[in-house]
């Protein structure tokens, strides 16, 4: 059969079929959940990093690596959060590789965001997130974009329940802050 | 109040911009993916081919293996004596002075 004619029928295939197909060791399936997880995991990198062609990067590691492991994972249909799971630790590995140390640091580290003028409420959420800590980025972004439990984020970052629901309070509060200070600029 | 100001933050996250589709990205995905499986198949040939080779040579090896390991039995005790002797550390000092006054000149 050609690629292309094996290929039609994995773009209408449930996720859970494309996931076992890919576990079978079947490339093209895999290729197919890449096309439909790409948005997400981009996006998520792209909140976390700040930097969209960094996100990129990370993303395509976090792929190569999904498709890497994907004998272990125990059921197709865990996928997507075992590859959120993925690229999160992807992220950690990248923020430690960079030399924060993001478990202790006070200090912040800002991430490049593009400025083009635009005075949006997503630009500056967007700025207001770079504004944060990377633990506490990381940590409101699980929270409130991925909608994640407390429980979720603590498993997939590996750190104890405490300092997530600390650095989601204290991460949010100071969001609202810089939030507030960049409506104030607006106007 | 801190309900609503959640509820707030989780609108404005809603909004923020997912990244479209990018088929360049998938493709660059699906690139990587095929150099490491052939990086692994290579691997794995290059693996089987050594072993294959081993087994091959292994009566040859271990009869090279005795000749080296009787030759330096015979021979090295020799070459010591040779090397500790007064001539052998003045040809040896000799030879070590030439290289080094050639290297520097």
């Amino acid at each position: 059969m050609s690629p292309s004619l094996a290929k039609d029928p994995l773009v209408s295939a449930a996720e859970i079929s494309l996931v076992a197909l890919a576990m079978s060791g079947d490339d093209t399936a895999f290729e197919e959940l890449v096309r439909r997880r790409q948005g997400g995991i981009r996006g998520l990198m792209g909140q976390l990093s700040g930097d969209w062609s960094l996100a990129d990067d990370l993303s395509q590691e976090a792929f190569l690596r999904a498709w890497r492991k994907i004998r272990t994972l125990r059921s197709p249909g865990a996928f997507g959060g075992w590859l959120r799971r993925i690229a999160v630790n992807v992220f950690l590995q990248h923020i430690r590789r960079a030399g924060a140390a993001i478990q202790n640091s006070d200090e912040v580290v800002p991430y490049p965001v593009v400025d083009d003028g635009d005075a949006s409420i997503k630009m500056d959420l967007e700025k207001a997130l770079a504004r944060l800590k990377p633990i506490e980025r990381l940590c409101i972004v699980l929270s409130y974009s991925q909608r994640m439990s407390h429980g979720e984020i603590c498993t997939a970052t590996g750190l104890p329940l405490g300092t997530v629901k600390s650095h989601i309070s204290r991460g949010s509060t100071r969001l609202r802050e810089y939030l507030k200070d960049y409506e104030g600029d607006v106007r | 109040m801190k309900d609503d100001d959640d509820m707030e933050l989780y609108r404005l996250f809603d909004e923020i911009r997912v990244p479209p589709q990018d088929e360049v990205f998938v493709e660059k995905v699906t690139r990587q993916i095929a150099r490491h499986r052939l990086i692994h198949r290579a691997t794995l040939i290059l693996v089987l081919a050594g072993a294959a080779v081993l087994a091959a040579l292994t009566p040859w090896l271990t009869v090279l293996t005795g000749y080296v390991a009787t030759g330096t039995k015979l021979f090295i005790p020799d070459l010591m004596t040779v090397i500790l002797s007064p001539i052998g550390c003045s040809i040896g000092g000799g030879m070590g002075l030439f290289l080094f006054l050639r290297a520097r000149s």
